[in-house]
């Protein structure tokens, strides 16, 4: 199974309304940019 | 990104999570008896204008007034179990976020907006069962179901807890309001990026 096959499959089996974006990075700034506030989850373990 | 590689070359979130996911396709299929091999160098995979967001998403960004949190974490390690369910810290954060806001100040859910922007591996939050099971994330990151004690071969974190006849009653016990699942979180209007 080579890296597209592997990409395509994974982006046809999203959760049902998981939404698709470019990075990541990039969608916390347009948030922020529009009034949202970032909370931050690190890793954690109890 | 490699040393050798400048922003602008090509690289993207995307191709890394290409690479990630033929590493992990590689070790399910030398499991199943079929050599293994290093993954090849990945491609940029780049999405176009047109193949991605949402109109939901858009009217998230867009909603004017009320309060907005944007979660955002790069870890599928940040786990509790609780019982026979296995919660994340962002998904309880998010579900404390949005019940202090209704229940304490008593504002209006419509005025609520929330947005979990995972990366890394806990974007495996926005992966089905099919995923899942195939590239066997459960075993590659640890991720154990309380329900079998097993590495998960199901997205665990996505199910409403409760499910659809849960109470309404903030003050019942396992209402809607205390469901921790995706599911139940886009109920609540959240949008979950990927």
């Amino acid at each position: 199974m080579d890296q597209a096959a592997v990409v395509a499959d994974i982006q046809a089996n999203l959760i049902p309304d998981a939404v698709l974006i470019p990075a990541m990075v990039g969608e916390v700034s347009r948030a922020q940019d529009r009034g949202y506030s970032l909370i931050f989850v690190p890793a954690f373990r109890p | 990104m490699p040393s050798d590689q400048q922003p602008g070359d090509g690289w993207s979130r995307r191709s890394l999570l290409g690479r990630g996911a033929v590493v992990t396709a590689s070790a399910g299929v030398a499991a199943a008896g079929v050599p293994g091999r290093a993954a090849p160098p990945a491609a940029a995979h780049n999405l176009p204008p047109g193949e991605f967001g949402s109109p939901v998403y858009t009217a998230a960004l867009d909603a004017d007034g009320g309060m907005k949190g944007i979660f955002q974490s790069p870890v599928v390690e940040a786990t509790v179990v609780a019982g026979e369910q296995l919660n994340h810290l962002l998904l309880t954060q998010l579900r404390n976020w949005l019940n202090g806001f209704q229940f304490s100040y008593e504002m209006d859910p419509k005025e609520l907006h929330t947005i979990s922007a995972t990366y890394g591996s806990a974007n495996l939050f926005t992966y089905n069962d099919h995923v899942w099971e195939t590239y066997k994330f459960g075993e590659k990151y640890d991720v154990v179901d309380p329900a079998t004690g097993e590495p998960a071969v199901r997205n665990v974190f996505w199910p409403s807890r409760f499910g659809p006849d849960a109470p309404t009653d903030p003050t019942a016990k396992d209402n809607v309001h205390q469901d921790t699942g995706i599911e139940a979180l886009q109920k609540r209007g959240t949008v979950f990026l990927t």
